[in-house]
């Protein structure tokens, strides 16, 4: 290490040039200088060692820095399962509804593929979270924990059950649906005063037109302020405008240049929905 | 296209890597800066005065109340604050009032607003314009006298004086947000005016369009909460109807004006529902729903029943006659 001997050379020099001998006089002067000199003997010395410790560290070792992101992600994740565990239960509250009639094995089967759907939720989240590509995929943790917990249930369930479980999940969805549509026709009307009829023809137009990405509308993306505008839903556009009056229209057009929702890309509002059911249901851990 | 942020975490040398480049010669040299530099600094903590323009950046902590005072009652959405550092700079020169140009604003719009309810006449809209100039006027008279005190008062944010000045500051913006929320409101010559001005059948276009309009927004509000139930709760079909039904048949007096609408973010809007929720006889709701579900519903229930006095201070709500 070349540069190592630099500094050590560069460390005497210093505790030569600034040690005490190398102020005479007794006069207060002399002695706030000697001060001074200890000092900044004592700045250099740190600099130098920090700057030899940084000479020292490997110079570009892809495995290393590799690893130490896996095992951030893997940290990281296992802290986020606590977050998701309220829509594991959630789910296993609206399974128990439909499916009383789960055998204790299956049950515990069942409890044991959630565990693994948590984790797998987290993991997925916290990869994208960590690679900069969160909500530039489909990925949702909900739909991800929902889907695993589906596909241990079908096999285990009375097949009446499990189709009860579906049909109720797809009302659910629906229902999602509904909100959506109306939370975006509300953000119109308060920006452009909608009249009844309006409102009426659009929400139909958006239910003809309907869409499953405009479910995000329910996160809390309505609540920004972009140039002092909410986030104009133009994704929708083409069930809003034919429908608006000129002035209206006009208006739309500022709204959408100076806050269209489509510049904001995707979003996934990482509180999930306000408290969940916390505690487990001992019903699923015979 | 954006890109995606790179993460420092990814390259751990990523900040040091210059370091390496740099030669010997330049480390010498580092090192008789520092030398001779140490032998003439004997007194280094002399503080140099920045000039009036730089003391604002550094110092956050110095408040203009004039700057924040427009910020606060005219830009700032729902009930919060702003708070912004450093010296204000009003414009040379006299502008036109901020308190009577958004007061005109907002009284133009609900003319328009009316106009496509209920097709006002030439006369009629001429009438509304004197009184919308009136109660803008009045207000902006009201706004005005407590603006005019701040204007140029700075106040530092990291001394007991300063601190309750704020308070004061909070106060009086609070008072004047209370007045922009019911310029047009009753006892306003607007209100008056309208209900003299429009015929019988223009009073019943106006309050249907009114009413249909409250019943769209607090339908939007009860699904939007209803649907974050269903994320937490897990609810099936039945307990969702339950809940929901119950919660339509008990629309509260929304404000339906835009300033009102405006203000009220999604955390609001599901604390509204959650009060209105709390305030309906439980037992069927307790009814329908799981032990398990209760315990969560009924906490979220009692954080809705706590925020009625916020609610009902942001303006959201009619008040009872």
């Amino acid at each position: 290490m070349r540069l190592r001997s630099h500094a050590r050379v560069l460390a005497t020099l210093a505790a030569l040039l600034l040690s005490p001998s190398a102020v005479r006089g007794d006069d207060p002067a002399a002695a706030a200088a000697k001060a001074a000199a200890e000092r900044d003997a004592r700045a250099l010395g740190w600099l130098l060692q920090q700057g030899v410790r940084a000479l020292a560290a490997p110079v570009n070792d892809p495995q290393a820095a590799d690893q130490q992101q896996r095992q951030q992600i893997e940290q990281h994740a296992k802290q986020l399962e606590r977050m998701f565990q309220p829509v594991l239960n959630s789910e296993l509250e609206l399974i128990r509804r439909c499916c009383g009639g789960l055998e204790p094995a299956a049950r515990r089967q069942i409890m044991a593929a959630g565990r693994e759907a948590v984790a797998a939720g987290a993991r997925g989240f916290t990869e994208r979270q960590f690679n900069g590509q969160l909500g530039r995929d489909d990925f949702d943790p909900r739909r991800e924990i929902r889907g695993r917990l589906e596909k241990a249930l079908e096999p285990l369930a009375d097949p009446a059950e499990f189709a009860v479980y579906r049909e109720q999940a797809e009302r659910r969805e629906a229902r999602r649906a509904e909100a959506a549509r109306l939370s975006i026709l509300a953000r119109v009307d308060r920006q452009l005063d909608l009249s009844a009829d309006q409102r009426r023809t659009i929400e139909a137009e958006l239910t003809r037109s309907w869409r499953p990405q405009w479910t995000r509308e329910l996160g809390n993306r309505g609540d920004m302020r972009v140039n002092d505008y909410p986030p104009a839903p133009d994704d929708a556009a083409d069930a809003i405008v034919p429908h608006l009056a000129p002035d209206q229209v006009a208006a739309w057009e500022a709204w959408c240049r100076a806050a269209g929702a489509r510049l904001l890309g995707q979003s996934f509002n990482l509180h999930i929905d306000g408290q969940g059911i916390q505690q487990s249901d001992p019903w699923w851990s015979p | 296209m954006v890109e995606p942020m790179s993460d420092p975490m990814s390259d751990p040398m990523s900040d040091i890597a210059p370091v390496r480049r740099v030669g010997p010669a330049v480390v010498w040299l580092l090192a008789t800066f520092v030398v001779c530099g140490s032998a003439g600094a004997i007194d280094d903590d002399v503080v140099v005065d920045a000039g009036p323009d730089e003391a604002g950046i550094r110092q956050p902590h110095l408040i203009d109340l004039g700057a924040n005072f427009d910020a606060n009652l005219f830009e700032q959405h729902g009930n919060g604050w702003v708070l912004r550092g450093g010296q204000g700079q009003e414009p040379p020169g006299p502008r036109p009032s901020p308190a009577l140009e958004r007061a005109r604003e907002l009284g133009r719009k609900r003319i328009e607003r009316m106009a496509a309810a209920c097709t006002l006449t030439a006369e009629q809209q001429r009438r509304l314009a004197l009184a919308v100039e009136s109660d803008a006027r009045r207000f902006a008279h009201e706004v005005e006298a407590i603006r005019t005190s701040y204007i140029g008062r700075q106040i530092d944010m990291n001394d007991q004086a300063g601190q309750k000045a704020w308070h004061t500051f909070q106060s009086d913006v609070g008072k004047c947000r209370d007045s922009l929320r019911n310029v047009f409101h009753e006892g306003s010559l607007f209100a008056a005016a309208t209900a003299s001005i429009l015929d019988d059948r223009q009073q019943a276009s106006l309050a249907a369009e009114d009413k249909a309009r409250r019943s769209f927004h607090w339908r939007t509000m009860v699904l939007e909460t209803m649907s974050k139930l269903d994320e937490s709760l897990g609810l099936d079909q039945r307990q969702y109807d339950a809940m929901s039904t119950e919660l339509l048949a008990h629309e509260p007096p929304l404000r339906n004006d835009p300033q009102a609408l405006g203000r009220i973010d999604s955390n609001m809007r599901r604390q509204l529902v959650l009060m209105v929720m709390a305030e309906l006889d439980a037992k069927p709701l307790r009814s329908a729903v799981s032990e398990r579900q209760w315990r969560v519903l009924s906490l979220q229930m009692n954080q809705g029943r706590a925020m009625r006095s916020v609610i009902e201070a942001q303006g959201l709500l009619e008040k009872p006659r």
